[in-house]
């Protein structure tokens, strides 16, 4: 497996309104492998976003470095290869669809990447196909609902042919019918087509599917791990301002009950194969 | 003394192709002082539905009416009914538009016509309200605040005008853990502090099931359930029938029920879930 993204010792930092430094990001060092699917969680303010633009070239270390499938980031050469091979997805759907009409939307990325016409339709619909959006290619996106925009705005990323998406709370603004179906979506992505998948998130049970978290806090990781490790450690999630997921948090209270249930249980279906074999 | 929807309907854009039926005869009654959940799938009239209450929304068939008067009708008495009545949109950050916090929150005093002293007594009382100290907030600019305290600080502009009723409409999406949290806690001690009635909307199930004390389930522009949440969480097929989902933690115990264990399934919050369970295993006997 080849590194996706690696930073070695990434700072970020801009001036305050008063004149004096902002550190957003500290000594940040990480390697994301291709193929991978990680989930960054953190407090508001951990700096999950700014880490995340990162990634693809919109933020510049101001100490540091970031490595896009072996491309540095503060190479100015490097930028447009990078934003091809990594896309995007933020949390606002609305504020990312351009076009009046779903698959011109969708369209518009390698439009102005200078793919020829037959080509950009092949891949309009296969990527619509991905998010299964097919079938409103001709419909109005405005008429859609949030998690069905946001699937259009996967796809309209999806058709630049990425090699990596990095999702910034793409469930934040949803239902919970609509989280389920961007989550579905970003998980077959991941493990059918390969994209490696970078997914920030405030809703625990959705990191909890990835294959490896990282906890933010204050701009430095403050620990990672596979889920079933991360996820276990209830208290020190609480004290950074962080959920656990519900059946971890129940496993905590039982064992202080005296019932012998195992550290890695994080899932509803995991504790109910420990209390009920 | 209440807010009562009588066979209230809203239809969007009659006589045109895009026709919708959002709200079918509902009636309701929001007494003083209650704290009313209102959750449903997007799409099932949530929103639509809690417009009417303030006056947003004109009912297209049926009647509403505050402390006994009729919102539609004309002259002073429905104006000052409609004021008792303070609406928090979603996203409500996005309708800061002064320049301090002070003077955000104060918009909607000052327009009561209330004089300097009795405006500023008020954003205090407001901002005290949402947790935010006023010495350290009240000259900042609300646009150089988190997001949690925007968001706290547009809550303040309402409470501000002392709504004997206050609508909130997903007063948590897109917040971290904390700060929904927070918010929460907020709109908890303003309902047990002041007796304001509060009327929340929300698709956090496991906060909705902790601080109401009645739910109501809107399934396709009608009320399809309303009690107690805990009565309201045990009608699974008919919360399944609306799209709703059932607290993480009622979802939990009836995954272990369907495994054999004999639990409980009433609990609502996880130090609840948690003693059912180990009751049950207890009973049991292995573990």
């Amino acid at each position: 497996m080849g590194e996706m993204i690696k930073t070695i010792n990434l700072r970020h930092s801009y001036p305050g309104p008063d004149g004096t430094e902002v550190v957003a990001l500290e000594d940040i060092s990480m390697t994301v492998n291709a193929g991978e699917f990680v989930a960054v969680i953190g407090a508001n303010g951990s700096g999950k976003s700014t880490l995340a633009k990162h990634f693809n070239a919109l933020l510049v270390p101001t100490g540091g470095e970031c490595l896009v499938a072996g491309l540095s980031t503060t190479v100015s050469e490097n930028v447009w290869p990078i934003r091809q091979k990594v896309g995007m997805v933020f949390q606002n759907p609305d504020n990312q669809i351009v076009a009046a009409v779903v698959e011109e939307d969708v369209a518009f990325g390698p439009e102005n990447l200078g793919v020829p016409p037959a080509e950009i339709v092949a891949r309009v619909a296969a990527a619509l196909a991905a998010v299964g959006m097919e079938d409103y290619r001709h419909h109005g996106p405005h008429l859609l609902s949030g998690g069905q925009k946001q699937r259009v705005a996967i796809a309209g990323v999806l058709a630049m042919h990425p090699q990596c998406l990095v999702l910034d709370e793409p469930t934040a603004m949803l239902d919970p019918q609509g989280r389920g179906e961007v989550l579905a979506t970003v998980a077959r992505l991941n493990r059918e087509e390969g994209i490696t998948i970078i997914y920030i998130t405030h809703f625990m049970e959705e990191a909890v599917t990835a294959d490896r978290v990282v906890v933010l806090d204050a701009g430095r990781v403050a620990f990672s791990g596979p889920p079933a490790e991360v996820f276990c450690r209830v208290e020190a999630l609480k004290a950074l301002g962080l959920d656990a997921p519900l059946a971890a948090e129940v496993a905590v209270l039982l064992r202080a009950e005296g019932l012998a249930v195992p550290a890695a249980v994080i899932t509803d279906a995991e504790l109910a194969v420990a209390l009920c074999p | 003394m209440s807010i009562v929807l009588k066979d209230v309907s809203y239809v969007y854009m009659p006589g045109t192709p895009y026709e919708r039926a959002a709200v079918r005869d509902v009636s309701l009654t929001v007494a003083p002082g209650e704290f009313v959940g209102i959750i449903g799938h997007t799409g099932s009239g949530k929103s639509t539905l809690v417009q009417h209450m303030n006056g947003l929304l004109r009912p297209t068939k049926g009647v509403v009416e505050v402390d006994g008067v009729n919102l539609a009708a004309k002259g002073e008495a429905a104006r000052l009914a409609r004021r008792k009545v303070g609406m928090v949109f979603q996203y409500p950050e996005h309708q800061l538009f002064e320049e301090t916090v002070f003077d955000d929150v104060a918009f909607g005093p000052r327009n009561l016509g209330l004089d300097g002293d009795a405006v500023e007594e008020r954003v205090r009382m407001a901002l005290d309200f949402v947790g935010l100290d006023f010495a350290a907030f009240a000259k900042r600019s609300p646009f150089r605040l988190s997001g949690g305290q925007m968001r706290r600080v547009a809550i303040a502009g309402v409470v501000a005008l002392r709504p004997a009723y206050l609508i909130l409409d997903e007063p948590s999406a897109g917040l971290d853990p904390r700060g929904r949290d927070e918010i929460f806690a907020e709109v908890s001690r303003l309902h047990a502090a002041t007796g304001t009635a509060v009327v929340l909307i929300s698709h956090n199930m496991e906060e909705v099931a902790r601080l109401v004390g009645r739910l109501v389930v809107m399934h396709d522009g009608a009320v399809s359930l309303d009690g107690p949440p805990r009565e309201v969480f045990r009608r699974r097929e008919a919360l399944q029938a609306a799209g709703v989902d059932v607290p993480g933690v009622t979802a939990l115990l009836g995954r272990l029920a369907a495994r054999g264990l004999d639990v409980d399934d009433t609990a609502l919050t996880v130090a609840e879930a948690a003693t059912a369970i180990a009751a049950a295993v207890r009973r049991r006997g292995v573990c």
